[in-house]
């Protein structure tokens, strides 16, 4: 059976367009879990993850110094978010989720997460903040801060307890936690799992899933530690990424997670990005080039996190890389998806 | 008066050590790229090719001699003659080969008469810095000096007598003649038509100044040996590959070696010197013709990994930055916008060289991968679909105000590409090579679809011969390098005013009297050769260079330097990572694909196993060495033990060429002629990159 068929589209095209993802409510209790919303929130996982990628690598590649600062930590991130991906699509096939992987949307709202239920509420500190595709600029840095905002446990959430929304990314994956420990049961090892960057991290044990049932869940945990701790960082108000799960080849600042990046970037000067130019027929080819690489791109992560063989995943996914640098160098707005985003970067 | 310019091609010719009395000769096409004029062939260049042929290229049994010695590589001279009316561009226009018998401006060339003079200066002279190369050489200052116990002076000529080797001139005329740069035979050099005995030459070996002497394969008694082939061209060979130390008293013994690159009371049998030649015509006329020079150094391992960044890009890029060599590209200190690099040219031997290091190199899958896409990529691809679209995995050289891009990415490891160990530099050394300003240059007009498929201007057959010889031989990483040093960017090494007749990428020759040789006794000579070419010194860097004055800033020995550089960290390493890069990829193998092992059956690579591998590359039981370091992984332990082994080291070919009586598919390389034994159970697999040192990941310590 094809992979269209499995994913219920007739060509990659259809991956560009915005699926309607669906939303899981949040989980209160243990009692609560079913094995069918665990998939919902790894889904949701996976989607959240990719959602980060193509953000933070336009960003990236909008920066015209490749030395500078700002643009080696955000490499450092947008490597991170991929591992980040793979981990959470390995921990879904664990649980016998049957993955789907679209296009992110940009220019609305950071996707299933509520951040105003967080207090305090992110968005009101880091503003203003867009989540359109954009160069590196305030707008941008702030996003980032919001979506990597700490699960700090001195901020009351006692307040937060009847909504049915997660108010951070750590508060979501603090509930998988929960649910993959009370479904501990349904795991099935080496179903699906995908181990690219294991040499990256030699001190972590396996990035994979590799054992049945109970014995499965310490890879699952650590799995999410990992997520956790290079992301916006274990709930701890002084943040620093466990030794195992840095990056010790080239990361800057290896101890610092995400949101600690963001924090020091943001209040450092601009790095020089390049300017947009609107309709010369280049910019809107390479705009092309780029959807099409990224389409192929979804259709090499759906294969791969669905079992199927890409012999040319990294080709496509350096593609990709290029293209958004190839947009930037010709003064056009990186695109991912087939529906209009707003352009520019405005909040 | 002649209307016609003759020249020496290669203008830097390559010869490599070996072993064995026999050699080949040095390729004469450039590495990874289709070989001139055999369209259809899918052996690529790199290749030496067999003596006594014009350009037939060596199978993989031909790399020995029938007692299993390692051949050695001697470089072929000719000579060209070009109309005087087109010298003054690069590349010069016309321009045809001339041997014994060719008729030139109705002339017919009744003989050749060929001057070499070769010597290794590598003892007498300074250390090399690794992280500062010329910079260390810059406001009057220099290095350290090596064996300051032999002087403090030096140019003292008793040190310099004790510590330069010198074989003196030879000379050659005619066809199939031959001489030795030996302690036997008499200097001679050529005057006009005829050749001269140089009287009293104070040649210099080791075994005369030394008593006592540590000579790990025999004497150091030649440095080589020079030939002429049926048609008067001129073929010279160089050393053995032999190392000799001398102790300091009798407790100082072994001779010690503590280090890859600086180590006092060695020598080795490399060298270089001038080669120039006289035309003799049937009428009695002679023509003098602008001289090459000969580099003996390392063998080659890996003779079709093409470096990413060559002598060859090297040298260009300092012609065309600073020499003028071609205005329409480089002119007033800027990259001219309007020019468009040629794909063939200045573009595809970057993705052939970079698709090429997985032969040497332990790649992760996800990097061989992606070089293959570069290496697809045609000169009718839209670059914005490829791989290279933005240049975004192309690590960025320093533009200062030359060009256009922003910034320099020096500090950047992966993803960006040449993954392997950068260069000296002012600030200390760079941690990650880039590509050269105009190689950088020219994929930057070719990502923003400013180039042509082909070149306009090709090479003559003769430019051709010197971009081959440099091509082939390593750039970039001159800490201090295999081949030649940094002392490639020094312009002051060149005739400049290449447009004169010289053409570029020819080395100045410092004029050499032999006339005036005055003898004083038996052990009591001045030497001939003196401290010679220091660059960046006002006084002297000008004058030319004599011989070994281009080998005297590589390695001592040569050995030491070869075993070390495989893996390193950075330097600087700002960040104290423990990771690992390659020093030399293209021309250092550390992992390869053994042809024994491959997988006939269902045609698949074998495991890689390391290049350098067997007793020796793992740390004795309970050693103090044992550091079980990574870094340490597919070396000898022992400095020394490669000074007996070198020539046990395997060879990287195009299965092509392996006539081992089975067949490989055309597009793999595998290790050949590998004499040393596989490894013991305690060194660990190589894995690939990313590689990390200091972790316990060298040896199976649970063993």
């Amino acid at each position: 059976m094809s992979l269209y068929h499995h994913l219920d589209i007739s060509n990659a095209e259809e991956l560009l367009q915005h699926g309607n993802l669906v939303i899981p409510k949040k989980v209160h209790k243990d009692q609560d879990w079913t094995l069918e919303q665990l998939q919902e929130h790894l889904q949701w996982a996976v989607d959240i993850e990719l959602y980060t990628i193509p953000f933070y690598m336009a960003a990236m590649y909008s920066i015209k110094d490749q030395g500078s600062e700002a643009r080696r930590l955000l490499r450092s991130v947008v490597n991170q978010e991929m591992l980040h991906m793979q981990c959470a699509a390995n921990i879904a096939n664990a649980y016998g989720t049957e993955l789907v992987i679209r296009a992110p949307s940009y220019g609305g709202k950071v996707p299933h997460l509520d951040f105003a239920l967080d207090t305090p509420n992110p968005t009101e500190i880091y503003t203003p903040y867009s989540t359109a595709i954009g160069p590196l600029d305030v707008e941008r840095i702030n996003t980032m801060c919001i979506i990597e905002y700490p699960n700090w446990q001195s901020c009351a959430r006692e307040s937060n307890g009847n909504t049915d929304e997660y108010g951070s990314i750590g508060e979501f994956y603090q509930a998988v936690s929960q649910g993959a420990r009370v479904l501990a049961e349904f795991i099935q090892g080496n179903v699906r799992q995908v181990g690219h960057f294991s040499a990256l991290y030699p001190g972590v044990a396996s990035m994979t899933i590799t054992q049945d049932g109970k014995a499965g869940l310490a890879q699952v945990e650590s799995l999410i530690n990992l997520i956790v701790d290079q992301g916006e960082g274990l709930a701890e108000k002084k943040q620093y990424v466990a030794t195992k799960y840095q990056n010790r080849i080239d990361d800057l600042q290896p101890s610092w997670d995400h949101f600690e990046k963001f924090s020091y970037l943001r209040e450092q000067a601009l790095p020089e990005t390049y300017p947009l130019s609107f309709g010369n027929d280049r910019s809107r080819e390479v705009q092309q080039i780029l959807l099409k690489h990224f389409g192929e791109f979804l259709v090499a992560m759906n294969t791969v996190f669905r079992g199927g063989e890409a012999p040319d995943f990294a080709a496509i996914m350096y593609k990709v890389g290029g293209a958004i640098a190839a947009c930037w160098e010709n003064g056009a707005l990186p695109v991912f998806s087939k529906v209009s985003t707003s352009s520019g970067a405005q909040s | 008066m002649s209307q016609f310019t003759f020249k020496i091609h290669p203008s830097i010719g390559i010869a490599r050590v070996g072993n064995s009395q026999e050699y080949f000769l040095a390729p004469e096409s450039i590495a990874a790229m289709p070989q001139p004029g055999k369209d259809g062939d899918t052996t690529m260049g790199g290749l030496p090719i067999r003596p006594g042929t014009e350009d037939t290229i060596i199978k993989s049994s031909e790399l020995r001699d029938k007692d299993g010695a390692f051949k050695r590589q001697a470089a072929r001279f000719r000579i060209f003659a070009y109309p005087d009316s087109g010298i003054d561009t690069y590349p010069a226009k016309g321009g045809q080969e001339i041997t014994i018998g060719s008729v030139i401006d109705g002339r017919e060339v009744a003989d050749i008469v060929w001057t070499v003079h070769l010597a290794n200066k590598k003892s007498s002279w300074f250390a090399n810095d690794d992280d500062h190369g010329v910079v260390a050489y810059e406001n009057g200052n220099t290095p350290t000096l090596r064996n300051l116990r032999e002087g403090l002076d030096p140019y003292n000529t008793s040190r310099l007598r004790r510590l330069v080797i010198d074989a003196g001139p030879r000379a050659l005329s005619g066809i199939n003649a031959r001489t030795c740069f030996d302690t036997c035979s008499e200097p001679t050099r050529g005057e006009g038509a005829d050749i001269l005995t140089v009287a009293d030459y104070p040649k210099s070996f080791p075994g005369m100044h030394f008593d006592q002497l540590e000579q790990p394969q025999g004497p150091i008694e030649s440095l080589g040996e020079m030939n002429t082939d049926d048609k008067g061209r001129l073929i010279v060979a160089g050393g053995h590959g032999k190392s000799a130390g001398w102790p300091l008293d009798e407790k100082d013994v072994p001779v010690p070696i503590n280090g890859p690159v600086n180590n006092d009371q060695w020598f080795d049998d490399t060298s270089d010197g001038p080669v120039s030649a006289t035309l003799v015509f049937k009428d009695g006329s002679t023509e003098e013709t602008f001289g090459a020079w000969l580099v003996a150094t390392d063998p080659s391992y890996a003779p079709q990994t093409l470096n990413v960044v060559s002598l060859y890009d090297e040298a260009y890029d300092i012609f065309l930055r600073k020499l003028a060599l071609a205005p329409e590209i480089y002119r007033d200190g800027h990259f001219i916008g309007e020019y468009r690099p040629a794909f063939d040219d200045h573009i595809k031997p970057l993705f052939r060289a970079t698709a090429q290091q997985l032969w040497n190199a332990y790649l992760p899958s996800f990097a061989i991968e992606a070089h293959k896409e570069v290496d697809a990529i045609t000169a009718d691809d839209n670059p914005d679909e490829t791989i290279m679209a933005g240049l975004a995995y192309v690590r960025r050289p320093n533009p200062g105000t030359e060009a256009t891009w922003k910034g320099q990415s020096i500090d950047v490891g992966a993803p960006l590409m040449p993954l392997a160990l950068g260069d000296s530099s002012a600030a200390g050394g760079k941690p990650f090579l880039t590509p050269t300003m105009s190689q950088y240059h020219f994929l930057h007009c070719w990502s923003n679809k400013r180039y042509v498929k082909q070149t306009p201007t090709p090479l003559g057959a003769g430019e051709y011969l010197d971009r081959a010889s440099l091509q082939n031989c390593l750039g970039g990483r001159f800490s201090p390098g295999i081949d030649m040093t940094w002392i490639i960017r020094e312009t002051s090494m060149y005739i400049q005013d290449w447009q004169q007749g010289a053409g570029p990428f020819r080395i100045k020759h410092k004029p050499l009297d032999y006339r005036h040789i005055q003898s004083q006794g038996l052990g009591h000579r001045e030497p001939f050769l003196t401290f010679g070419w220091i660059p960046r010194h006002e006084a002297v860097e000008n004058l030319g260079l004599e011989p070994g004055d281009a080998t005297k800033f590589m390695a001592l020995p040569w050995h030491a330097d070869y075993n070390s550089c495989a893996i390193h960290q950075t330097s600087p390493n700002k960040q104290d990572s423990e990771a690992l890069f390659w020093s030399w990829p293209a021309q250092r193998p550390v992992t390869v694909y053994p042809a024994a092992d491959y997988n006939h059956e269902d045609n698949e690579l074998p495991a890689q196993r390391y290049s350098v591998r067997g007793p020796g590359t793992y740390p004795g039981v309970n050693s103090p060495d044992d550091k079980h370091d990574l870094a340490n992984a597919g070396r000898f332990w022992d400095y020394r033990q490669m000074l007996s082994q070198w020539q046990d080291i395997g060879v990287v070919v195009q299965g092509t060429v392996i006539d081992d009586g089975k067949n490989y598919p055309d597009d793999v390389y595998l290790e050949v002629q590998s004499r040393l034994e596989d490894g013991p159970e305690e060194l660990a697999d190589p894995t690939p990159w990313p590689l990390f040192g200091g972790n316990d990941t060298a040896t199976r310590k649970d063993k």
